[in-house]
């Protein structure tokens, strides 16, 4: 998963898929699944089924074809961010915008070392450990032994064995072990009862390294700023952070004439009327459109297909705001048609709190 | 196990004390006003209507706070502790203890009190009589306060903000930060934002996070934001991996912010400079499997002469020879953009050393302006002392006094002039000379925040040696290196380009199942990205995303979300190559 210095590199292990190795199989948009090559057995889904064999040799970010050529699928190179994807939950998990912002504020990079509790699934483990190779480590802790164990096991799996070291440990009833003391550069705290551990972390934090405690529930986290408070720490800031995705579509939209009257579609975009009515595809690989609207009415395709004849030429093409885009080969897109982009009507609404604080600095 | 293991952090790491010379960010009034400066013994920042020397703040922790303390020598700052620290305020929120709690339904109220102006009997004067009494800040606050017919009368909230308030006017504190990307992000985001492209903190944190950064990557960078996200890839790599940050014929990338930020050798030797044409062109060489792999960097072939014939001057006189082009200070422009005209003879733009010597110790780029003959034009300034003369720059031999003066765009105001000097040509050697003179003592003039701190200290970066330093051109064996391999990833923050002009331009420079990302502050041009993304299936696992961010103010019985907060800060289009 992680880079290797040039010296180290060879044209094969960056770019090609060899066996053993975990791919990110990516189906359509918002499905991807993970997946170890293994020679001789094959992965399945609803697509399709593809020999693992196929895929030796082949550059990440190919895209494979199934059995008998039914299905397709992408293949692509594990990275943190896809990883969070695709990990098995064992436990609630942290998202690009939480984690990405988290190892911002606590400033980590490269050689440095952060404690972590708990492990959960590994999510946030993962990018962390990116973030702090070569030289640094990630000491994480979790009480419960098997999702310690799984955790390890995706580590290893992922290429970061030697950087991630998964201990099992109750933080909160025992604190951090000892001969961490004056070794970290930053604490990560995801536990149900932080304030039980805040008053035993001053030795972990001397000299001004940042500490982050993630809560969902904001109970959790005045009782926590309160801990931080009494306890002497100082630059106590709490954040939340989304992101907010958008749905990115064509839509043809209707113009009004001189007389006030809906224009209609000229004849010459009849034949790509028919086209575009006829297609809605998935949101990945295709364009969509929304159904084709005629004076007030939805056009079935049978309409459509059936020329309605109330079909007069457009006026000018200005009136209704063409979009001038010289790529367009003219084919596919209508003329009317514009590129139009809303955020989805569900989204996430909140993962957690993150509350970022500091040990104050002693006077010299 | 890291073989660091042993090591205590101090020593591991730079970020914990105040090194002398390295540059610091100075958080006063806690985020009211934030000031770049560098640790130098002579260096000054103003605080209030007094100036104070930072000298005591070197080999300090970071996180240390400091005040103005009156004294017969003159103001200086002291160290105070951080407990009194947290009893004055904490993050300019109101502290309040445990049985505070009731406050709320205390018996106080605001219902009598009448806002004007007359609860006060300590006079302007009689405070100005105070201070140069030498009473502290804290004295004068505290007299404030027994003064004031109101106080007593205000609810326990009202009086801590009343207090906070005359404490930050009468007594400022200053808290020495580490610059690091989050930081200076945050403080140019509050105070000069267009300064950054808009980019708040947890979006650049999403960028980096998008794009894979880490050690060992090869990150392709499109950075128009002054070279904030260069630096910020930069810190992220630690000198594990190369970082190329290109840029269009036209444009040269302005690394000013690299200097901001406290690399080492190392670190800084990993930020290199390309021209996107040749990146192109090495790239395409690959995939058409033509014979000679190796681009000449130096070499003006005809698609670099088209290219640059926007930039080229008109004028018929020829340009430098290549022996006096290497003269020319640094490397980030272009080859033929470092000519320097002159209407039948050429100068030198070696500087003579009282000239290098008083200016003012800054980072590489400054912009800087110079008025030679009645014109004006930009330049740059470099890390070691000199100054890059753009090209169509024409002089007369002859002519004399010129005013010479460091506009530093980046960290201040618009118009801002810091040093004024005279410049003379040498008639003999053709030599530049002359002498700068700082206007000010002590910091520049601009706007009151993100003030720069001056320092007449000899650079301490002349010495640094020319071949690490950031930004530098990239050598032709590493563009051909890049050209082989792809690069890892890709961000792009340019707000004044098409993105989808540039994927098509830059996504090819990638290997296969790179991640890119590109931050653009509209939405549109994104949304038109994405759609012929997918349409070409050049790309998947699209995202348009917009990041949201929320501060809280905790407290007890006092919680709730700040009243600001910022409503937008672009948008980002990420995606993966395939191939």
């Amino acid at each position: 998963m992680l880079g290797v210095p040039r010296d180290q590199r060879t044209e094969s292990a960056e770019c090609l898929i060899r066996e053993g190795d975990v791919v990110i199989v990516y189906e359509r948009h918002d499905r991807m699944k993970q997946a170890t090559v293994c020679k001789g057995k094959e992965f399945q889904n609803r697509f399709g089924v593809f020999p693992y064999c196929d895929w030796i040799g082949k550059p990440f970010g190919s895209r494979v074809v199934g059995k008998k050529g039914i299905g397709f699928v992408y293949l692509l190179k594990p990275t943190p961010e896809l990883w969070t994807l695709v990990l098995s939950h064992r436990t609630q998990i942290l998202y690009v915008a939480d984690i990405s912002f988290v190892v911002g504020f606590l400033e980590i990079g490269p050689g440095k070392v952060v404690l972590e509790s708990g492990t959960g699934s590994g999510s946030l483990t993962t990018s962390l450990a990116r973030s702090i190779a070569p030289l640094g480590h990630v000491y994480s802790f979790d009480f419960h032994e098997l999702r310690a164990e799984a955790a390890r096991e995706d580590f290893k799996r992922n290429g970061l064995g030697s950087l991630v070291t998964v201990a099992v440990r109750d933080i909160q009833g025992q604190g951090f072990p000892e001969d961490l003391v004056g070794r970290a550069d930053a604490v990560f705290l995801d536990l149900p009862q932080p304030w039980l551990v805040i008053p035993h972390l001053g030795r972990y934090l001397e000299g001004n390294v940042p500490l982050c405690s993630f809560s969902p529930c904001i109970e959790q986290v005045q009782r926590t700023c309160e801990a931080l408070t009494s306890n002497h720490f100082t630059d106590i800031r709490t954040f939340e952070v989304l992101l907010r995705s958008y749905d990115v579509r064509t839509q043809t939209f209707g113009s009004l004439s001189m007389t006030g009257v809906k224009e209609e579609i000229a004849a010459e975009n009849l034949s790509q009327v028919r086209k575009l009515s006829g297609q809605k595809r998935g949101r990945d690989g295709l364009k969509q459109t929304e159904p084709l609207v005629m004076q007030g009415h939805v056009l079935t395709t049978e309409e459509v297909t059936n020329g309605k004849e109330c079909i007069p030429a457009l006026s000018s093409s200005s009136d209704i705001g063409l979009s001038k885009n010289p790529e367009n080969t003219g084919v596919e897109r209508n003329s009317s048609e514009r590129i139009v982009a809303r955020p989805y009507p569900e989204t996430r609404g909140h993962t957690g709190f993150l509350t970022f604080a500091r040990q104050g600095s002693n006077l010299n | 196990m890291s073989e660091n293991s042993s090591e205590t952090r101090s020593k591991r790491h730079m970020g914990t004390i105040v090194i002398e010379g390295s540059s610091i960010l100075l958080d006063i009034n806690h985020g009211d006003r934030f000031t770049f400066a560098r640790a130098h013994t002579s260096s000054m920042v103003k605080l209030g209507n007094v100036k104070c020397s930072l000298a005591p703040l070197i080999g300090c922790p970071f996180g240390s706070i400091f005040e103005v303390s009156k004294d017969p020598k003159g103001p200086h700052l002291v160290q105070v502790s951080q407990d009194k620290e947290i009893q004055s305020s904490n993050c300019n929120k109101t502290e309040v203890h445990g049985v505070e709690e009731l406050d709320i339904c205390s018996d106080r109220d605001n219902r009598d009190l009448i806002d004007d102006n007359t609860a006060q009997s300590l006079s302007e004067l009689e405070i100005s009589y105070m201070r140069r009494d030498g009473a502290s800040g804290t004295k004068i606050v505290e007299a404030l306060i027994a003064n004031s017919a109101s106080f007593q009368n205000k609810t326990t909230l009202s009086q801590e903000k009343y207090k906070r308030k005359k404490q930050k006017k009468h007594a400022p504190r200053i808290v020495v930060r580490c610059p690091s990307a989050r930081s200076i992000c945050e403080a140019y985001f509050t105070k000069e934002p267009s300064k950054i492209g808009y980019l708040r903190m947890d979006v650049l944190a999403l960028l980096l996070s998008l794009a894979n950064v880490g050690a060992n990557a090869d990150v392709l960078l499109l950075d128009e934001l002054g070279g904030f996200l260069t630096a910020a890839v930069g810190e992220r790599l630690g000198g594990f991996g190369t970082i190329c940050s290109t840029y269009c014929a036209s444009k040269v990338p302005s690394l000013g912010m690299l200097g901001l930020f406290n690399f080492t050798p190392c670190t800084s030797s990993s930020i290199f400079c390309a021209p996107l044409f040749e990146l192109i062109q090495a790239r395409s060489s690959i995939s058409t499997a033509e014979g000679n792999h190796e681009v000449s960097a130096k070499g003006h072939s005809s698609t670099e002469a088209d290219l640059h014939s926007t930039v080229l001057p008109e004028s018929p006189l020829t340009a430098l020879l290549p022996e006096q082009q290497t003269k020319i200070a640094g490397s980030l422009l272009d080859e033929s953009e470092k000519i320097l005209l002159v209407k039948g003879a050429q100068l030198e733009t070696r500087m003579s050393k009282s000239l290098k010597a008083s200016l003012i110790d800054s980072s590489i780029g400054f912009p800087v302006r110079v008025e030679m003959a009645a014109q004006e034009f930009s330049c740059s300034y470099q890390l070691n002392g000199e100054i890059e003369f753009p090209n169509q720059c024409t002089v007369d031999a002859k002519s004399q006094l010129q005013t010479f003066s460091l506009e530093t765009d980046n960290l201040v105001g618009e118009g801002s002039i810091a040093t004024v000097g005279q410049l003379d040509v040498d008639s003999q050697t053709h030599q530049l000379q002359g002498e700068i003179k700082n206007r000010t003592n002590c910091g520049f003039k601009g706007t009151d925040d993100m003030v720069h701190t001056a320092t007449n200290a000899e650079s301490k970066h002349d010495s640094q040696d020319k071949s690490l330093r950031a930004g530098r051109r990239a050598s032709a064996n590493q563009v051909a290196y890049w050209g082989r391999h792809g690069f890892s990833s890709l961000i792009v923050g340019a707000p004044e380009m098409d993105p989808l002009s540039v994927c098509k331009r830059m996504l090819p420079l990638l290997s296969p199942s790179a991640p890119f990302v590109i931050y653009h502050p509209y939405m549109q041009p994104l949304a038109e990205c994405m759609h012929h993304l997918r349409k070409e299936r050049m790309a998947v696992n699209l995202q348009l995303s917009e990041p949201w961010l929320r501060e809280y103010q905790v407290l007890p019985s006092q919680t709730h979300p700040h009243m600001q907060m910022s409503s937008t800060a672009g948008f980002c289009l990420s995606g993966t190559r395939t191939v």
